[in-house]
């Protein structure tokens, strides 16, 4: 029953985790039992193997591969995909231009015309369909609210199609990419 | 001027304003006790990498919900221990409870290269013996001894890492080396 005992308070001795009155007994059992005390030495040499042997060393570089692996699966990526903040500012650009353009909504829609439809991933026949949709609407508008111009009409008109066709050509493009593997 | 390592609030502040940087010295500064649970846990070497990217996975993943002005690291082990009991869980109970295979037997770690062709084969064999008299004790008994001899927790810590109560902890630690000697008896 004493050896029975004693083997827990064994381990805890060895872990400098025993309580003052069970270390005074368990020195005490010890003293008096051969047995106890060769098993002491024995826990004592096994919990030497156990420290040196159970720690490993990583692999060379695996800690880059770890990172690595890591950061792709789950890295930051920007909210926005890589082609929207060229289309953001391209739009920004595009109603500035609108906005500050002499000549009212029909010249506007001539440069828009110009500079979209050189784009080379939408047709300049779309382009020119495109504007004369968004000529037709706005002269309808304006003719309905005379005090309106059409140039003021077209607006909104015209930023919503500059927008279809930059989100057009960049989904094109991407979709371009990712058929060429170039895009994740 | 000494390079002090950054503390690491400020490297999880950092990776999540997407500094890379601070990721990979995070991964560096934690790789090798979450490698050594996991190879410990597993006994494969493979599948103790595959661990320890899902368990960095996890860590970035976490970072946004932890709170930098705790303490990383038991965080970090114990995203460590559940990620390769559930590995473990995955694998399968043939595989658990079977001897360990053959692959697993092997060198477990990297040899001392130091050491000469005898000395080495010598600590070889006695890892690998090791090795698979680890891979005979329950999962729990395994991560707790893992722990203990891989970063020295006490029982107290230990029962923190694995949220169990710390007299199990004792318990299970109790069991595994009396398991241990008894597999080893002729070796120690």
């Amino acid at each position: 029953m004493s050896c029975e005992r004693a083997l827990p308070l064994l381990y805890d001795l060895i872990d400098g985790d025993i309580e003052r009155d069970e270390a005074v007994w368990l020195a005490e059992h010890v003293a008096a039992c051969g047995g106890c005390a060769g098993l002491l030495k024995e826990l004592r040499a096994a919990e030497s193997v156990y420290s040196r042997r159970i720690p490993v060393e990583p692999p060379p570089a695996l800690a880059a591969r770890i990172a690595d692996a890591a950061w792709s699966a789950a890295g930051p990526k920007s909210r926005l995909r890589s082609w929207e903040p060229a289309a953001a500012v391209l739009l920004l650009v595009s109603l500035i231009g609108v906005l500050f353009l002499p000549g009212g909504f029909g010249e506007a829609v001539g440069q828009l015309t110009h500079a979209v439809g050189g784009l080379p991933w939408f047709s300049l026949d779309t382009v020119l369909d495109l504007r004369a949709a968004i000529s037709s609407a706005a002269q309808g508008i304006a003719s309905r609210l005379p005090v309106l111009p059409a140039g003021v009409a077209g607006m909104p008109l015209a930023a919503a199609a500059v927008t279809l066709q930059i989100i057009g050509s960049a989904w094109l493009l991407r979709g371009r990419r990712v058929l060429s593997g170039k895009a994740r | 001027m000494t390079d002090q390592p950054a503390p690491e609030e400020a490297l999880v502040r950092r990776v999540l304003a997407g500094d890379r940087a601070a990721f990979e010295a995070l991964v560096s500064r934690y790789h090798r006790i979450v490698f050594a649970i996991a190879l410990r846990m597993t006994g494969n070497r493979a599948e103790a990498e595959d661990v320890s990217q899902e368990v960095f996975l996890r860590v970035y993943r976490g970072l946004r919900q932890f709170d930098p002005a705790l303490p990383f690291l038991p965080w970090v082990r114990r995203i460590a221990g559940n990620a390769a009991l559930n590995h473990l869980r995955r694998r399968g109970l043939e595989r658990r409870h079977a001897a360990p295979e053959s692959d697993r037997g092997e060198i477990p770690d990297f040899p001392d290269a130091a050491a000469d062709p005898e000395e080495r084969a010598a600590r070889a064999e006695e890892a690998g013996r090791l090795e698979r008299a680890l891979a005979l004790l329950p999962e729990n008994q395994r991560l707790a001894v893992t722990l203990k001899y891989v970063e020295g927790l006490t029982a107290e810590e230990i029962a923190r890492a694995m949220g169990a109560p710390r007299n199990t902890v004792k318990t299970w630690l109790l069991r595994a080396r009396e398991r241990l000697r008894e597999e080893l008896k002729n070796e120690l």
